[in-house]
């Protein structure tokens, strides 16, 4: 454990105490798709009141436009593999 | 009160919004730069620029959390860097402290944190000389072990090029905030597209109704 002493928050790497969360990078989206979702709402709205219900719906549309778009990436690769093959050499 | 009714022009000629934003909305435009937020609080805004500022900064620590200070000005991917700039003075600041580590990288001697110097001097002893001998998959496992028994210096791409578009992201959004602020200041309104739709479609049916009449007359001649 010696080698945490040597870890300072926000300037080392959360993964040097927390290697496994490399496995789990992809569900880093969700905050920054809320994020976004937050401030290009808060700036659109007129009424504050709005935000929460307008920045929920358009986190959970660019979450399935992303979805979407890679489940269209996978079939197109997948495709690819097994109808066209792989390249000659 | 004189006014244009009156034919007398001099007085309430030009709406007092178009004498320009003023020296308040042009310390808000930099100040929303400098300080995510602060252009909407300073325009009256204040709590609208405290959700933007907060999610902007929450986003830009989030960033730095994941990737730590690697997460600015990541090699070979200047467009975060540029980005991350958009953020103001957390990335002034971060920006000073990633120049001042790899300075002290460059010169361990110089680390004032006594572990990290401690570590840092006893990877550049034990892993950076490779042994001429050394196979490749002896150096493989020499820095697997080593990356084990330090994790603080195991790199690990996704998560932290993640913490490098958190950052950048962050300086992304900062940038709407700003145009916000300059819409704002500038009393410009947005387009409603779906009025603007309307507005279109009315215009060409107009145009339709007024082409009818001239047909008919015409008895569709041509």
């Amino acid at each position: 454990m010696t080698h945490l002493l040597a870890f300072t928050l926000l300037y080392d790497p959360i993964t040097a105490i927390y290697p496994g969360l490399s496995a789990y990078w992809l569900w880093l989206v969700l905050p920054l798709a809320a994020a976004i979702s937050v401030v290009y709402k808060g700036t659109r709205v007129e009424h504050l009141k709005d935000l929460t219900l307008q920045a929920g719906i358009m986190t959970v549309q660019l979450i399935l436009v992303m979805v979407l778009a890679a489940a269209l990436l996978a079939l197109w690769y997948w495709g690819y593999v097994h109808l066209v093959g792989p390249m000659p050499k | 009160m004189a006014s244009r009714e009156d034919g007398y022009q001099a007085y309430d000629a030009r709406d007092p919004a178009e004498d320009g934003p003023g020296p308040i909305g042009y310390a808000a435009l930099v100040a929303a730069w400098l300080a995510p937020g602060l252009g909407h609080w300073l325009i009256g805004q204040k709590a609208r620029g405290v959700i933007l500022g907060l999610t902007v900064y929450i986003l830009f620590g989030a960033g730095l959390l994941l990737g730590g200070i690697r997460a600015i000005n990541p090699a070979d991917q200047p467009i975060w860097t540029y980005t991350q700039f958009l953020t103001g003075w957390p990335m002034l600041i971060s920006n000073h402290l990633e120049m001042q580590t790899r300075l002290e990288l460059a010169d361990p001697a110089t680390i004032n944190n006594p572990e990290l110097k401690e570590q840092t001097l006893q990877y550049q002893m034990e892993y950076q000389p490779r042994p001429m001998d050394e196979t490749p998959d002896q150096a493989q496992a020499r820095a697997k072990a080593f990356l084990d028994a330090h994790p603080i210096f195991a790199y690990h791409p996704k998560v932290q090029d993640m913490g490098s578009v958190y950052c950048g992201i962050a300086g992304m959004l900062n940038l709407l905030v700003i145009f916000d602020v300059l819409l704002r200041i500038t009393g410009s309104t947005r387009e409603d597209p779906e009025q603007a739709r309307r507005e279109r479609l009315k215009v060409l049916r107009d145009q339709e109704k007024e082409a009818a009449p001239a047909d008919a007359a015409t008895g569709g001649a041509s």
